[in-house]
């Protein structure tokens, strides 16, 4: 009897062991952690613990986390709502053009609805543009119909352009990074190509984890440029991600 | 009146080869009379889908049903659960018969030996239990249900014919007999047992590692058992007084008993798909007070042998396992395990020498043999849209664990041990909402039925 009542302080004892920092760390426990932060508010964490959770479970679907039990891991769905509801719109449409791609919400019509509802509410922030009461237009927008672009951006293709943010908006990084290089090259002392080049890089940047140093060098590198060819530049940050902002003032 | 048969006990001796006891299906305990042979202990883990596996849930353990399987595996819950098992057990009544002519030196003339055990079918909550997960530490309260049985046994002998009239040993100390007589009488031991151990459990679980768990269950074991066995006689021998059936001597056991045990366990998962298991049970120790009657033609006899009262132990066997789970691919779950079961723990202070062949020599020497099971279980999932569907097929293997003679009592052929018994499992679960999970699951061997349901709840 003396042996199963040591037992029995042993317990208490073991959870003395166990380091208080620890937490558990299966991709279900993020999702969940994200799924509570979102339900509270608190966006930041969502997006962190959604982070995390495609660090550990990249593919999307209906999958077992212990016992019988199942759940639908829509991450990217998610991380699209945490983006949206903390004002980052760029970040938003980005996850939701990966929500579609891996198939999310096909099956699941409320998902779908507010996706699209999310969705639209987000392009409508994008395509409106921001005209101050001076009329300078020296916030970096990016409109559905650019306007006649101010030089030096007059000497590039209206066309390759749109192609370009349209690339950026439907979160293909790759492919508006390409365009804004070429479009570059063609117009060297243009600030808001150089801004578009580092928004292109900082997606593509934040989609693989943040993990990438030298890619951000490739981004605070295009930002100085754009701040050294256009001081009076200033980010949106109705379009820009936060911490891109954050990152552009530190810079200059 | 005293009265005394001088040579039963030889004519009983020489019969002994025929006399075949009841099938016992337990692991037997208390004493050598035949009813506690009998007791059907639940010492497998509980819950339907471990049993549709075959038993085999060491190293899975991720259900509330943790707390008994291994206490380590409740550090895979995260969200508070509430389980209840339902369980049927069937047992088969059983009727055996034996009759032979024999014509030996002491005794010619027929016996005929039969037994008849008449179990009744339980349905009971045999575990519940609640387990609310904290962020590494998780806790768990149930309670088991190891022995729910009302038995009721009836064991015959006749002995017809006559037997040799022995009176001294000659010069070499051999049996000098001085003729035969007629032998005609029955013995009788009709019993009926009411047992319940119940253990109530308290377990702790914590994550030390993303891939270790250790855990560890304080048990409070009560066991509560109501029986009685009639010894009984009738001589129809010309000039018997004992034409009628005679109580010869009676025991009761009224009485009840707590003890405190402990599980422990550990569940490591080198990889995402594959875990090892470990647990170590102690299984609780009881002592119980079983009486001789005062009324009985030898009751003086079996108080003097072993007194008016005497403690009778039930130790629930130790045992300890190891198990391997591991998941070939998402859908499917493969699982393995081996329990080495301390059965010879049954032996803790035994008492022989009450039942109707032994009596009243409790010199009589009992043994059983420790023994390894061995369980293999399978489970797949299917989606039905969003309802999980398991199937589950497995098997397990149960050693023979009964009470026998030993080779040197010269009682091995009436209570001869048993054989390895193989048992086959099924069984289904889904999961609602991904909050009410049911299960179902069958057992089938030769010797028994258990039909189990259960339902977890979480929150």
């Amino acid at each position: 009897m003396s042996l199963a009542l040591a037992a029995l302080l042993l317990g208490p004892a073991l959870s003395g062991l166990a380091p208080s920092s620890f937490a558990r760390d299966e991709w279900y426990d993020h999702y969940e952690d994200a799924l509570e932060a979102l339900g509270e508010g608190l966006y930041d964490q969502a997006v962190d613990a959604l982070t995390n959770a495609l660090k550990r479970r990249k593919r999307s679907g209906y999958f077992r986390t212990y016992g019988n039990n199942y759940v639908r891991y829509v991450p990217h769905y998610y991380l699209g709502v945490a983006h949206h509801d903390r004002g980052d719109c760029p970040a938003a449409l980005l996850s939701f053009a990966r929500s579609d791609g891996a198939e999310e919400t096909g099956s699941v019509p409320e998902l779908r609805s507010r996706l699209s509802s999310l969705r639209a509410s987000c392009e409508a922030r994008v395509v409106a543009v921001d005209d101050p009461p001076d009329g300078s237009g020296t916030h970096a927008t990016i409109p559905a119909q650019p306007p006649p672009a101010p030089a030096p951006l007059d000497a590039v293709d209206r066309g390759r352009l749109e192609a370009g943010l349209r690339g950026y908006l439907d979160g293909d990084f790759e492919r508006a990074t390409r365009i804004f290089e070429e479009l570059s090259r063609l117009a060297p002392d243009s600030a808001r190509l150089h801004l578009l080049r580092a928004m292109s890089l900082h997606g593509a940047w934040t989609l693989d984890g943040r993990r990438d140093d030298a890619m951000l060098q490739r981004i605070r590198d295009e930002l100085r440029r754009a701040a050294r060819l256009d001081p009076a530049l200033a980010l949106d940050p109705a379009l820009c991600p936060p911490n891109l902002v954050g990152l552009y003032r530190s810079l200059r | 009146m005293k009265y005394r048969r001088p040579h039963t006990a030889a004519t009983v001796a020489a019969v002994l080869p025929l006399l075949l006891m009841a099938g016992a299906t337990g692991v037997g305990a208390v004493s050598d009379e035949e009813i506690f042979r009998d007791f059907p202990f639940n010492l497998t883990n509980p819950g339907a889908r471990a049993l549709g596996l075959g038993g085999a849930f060491i190293s899975l353990a991720d259900d509330s049903t943790a707390a008994q399987s291994n206490p380590a595996g409740l550090t895979n819950l995260r969200r508070p659960e509430l389980f209840a098992e339902l369980r049927v057990r069937n047992y088969d009544s059983s009727a055996t018969s034996v009759s032979s002519t024999l014509n030996g030196s002491f005794f010619q003339g027929d016996v005929t030996s039969s037994a008849v055990s008449q179990p009744e079918n339980t349905f009971s909550p045999s575990f519940i239990s609640y387990v609310k997960p904290f962020e590494i530490v998780s806790l768990g309260f149930s309670r088991l249900e190891s022995l729910n049985i009302q038995n009721r046994t009836l064991n015959t002998f006749s002995i017809n014919g006559t037997e040799a009239i022995v009176s001294t040993l000659d010069g070499n100390g051999e049996p000098d007999i001085t003729g035969f007589q007629p032998v005609d009488f029955e013995l009788t031991a009709a019993a009926d047992a009411d047992a319940v151990i119940v253990q109530y459990n308290v377990a702790l679980a914590v994550e030390v590692h993303r891939r270790l768990s250790i855990g560890v269950t304080g048990v409070v074991g009560t066991a509560k058992i109501d029986g009685r066995v009639d010894n009984m006689f009738t001589d129809n021998a010309p000039g018997s007084p004992f034409t009628q059936p005679t109580l010869d001597y009676s025991t009761r056991i009224d009485d009840s008993d707590t003890d405190i045990a402990f599980n422990a366990g550990l569940i490591w998962r080198p990889t995402d798909w594959a875990s090892i298991g470990a647990v170590y049970r102690q299984g609780p120790r009881f002592v119980l007070e079983q009486t001789i009657g005062n009324v009985g033609v030898r009751a003086d006899e079996a108080q003097e042998v072993f007194g008016t009262s005497f403690d009778n132990v039930i130790h629930t066997p130790d045992s300890y396992g190891l198990g391997l789970a591991f998941r070939p691919a998402e859908p499917w779950t493969i699982l393995v395990d081996v329990v080495q079961m301390e059965y010879s723990d049954l032996m803790d202070d035994y008492v022989s020498g009450l039942n109707r062949i032994s009596f009243p020599s409790n010199r009589a020497e009992f043994i059983v043999d420790d023994g390894t099971e061995f369980h293999l279980g399978v489970e797949k999932i299917f989606l039905s849209g969003t309802t999980p569907l398991a199937l589950r097929f497995g098997g397990w293997s149960d050693p023979d664990h009964r009470i026998r003679a030993a080779d040197t009592s010269g009682l091995l052929e009436v209570f001869p041990g048993g054989e390895r018994v193989d048992h086959y499992t099924a069984g289904f679960g889904m999961t609602l909402k991904q909050a009410i999970q049911i299960d179902v699951a069958v057992d089938i061997s030769d010797v028994n039925s258990n039909f189990v349901f259960s339902t977890i709840y979480r929150f």
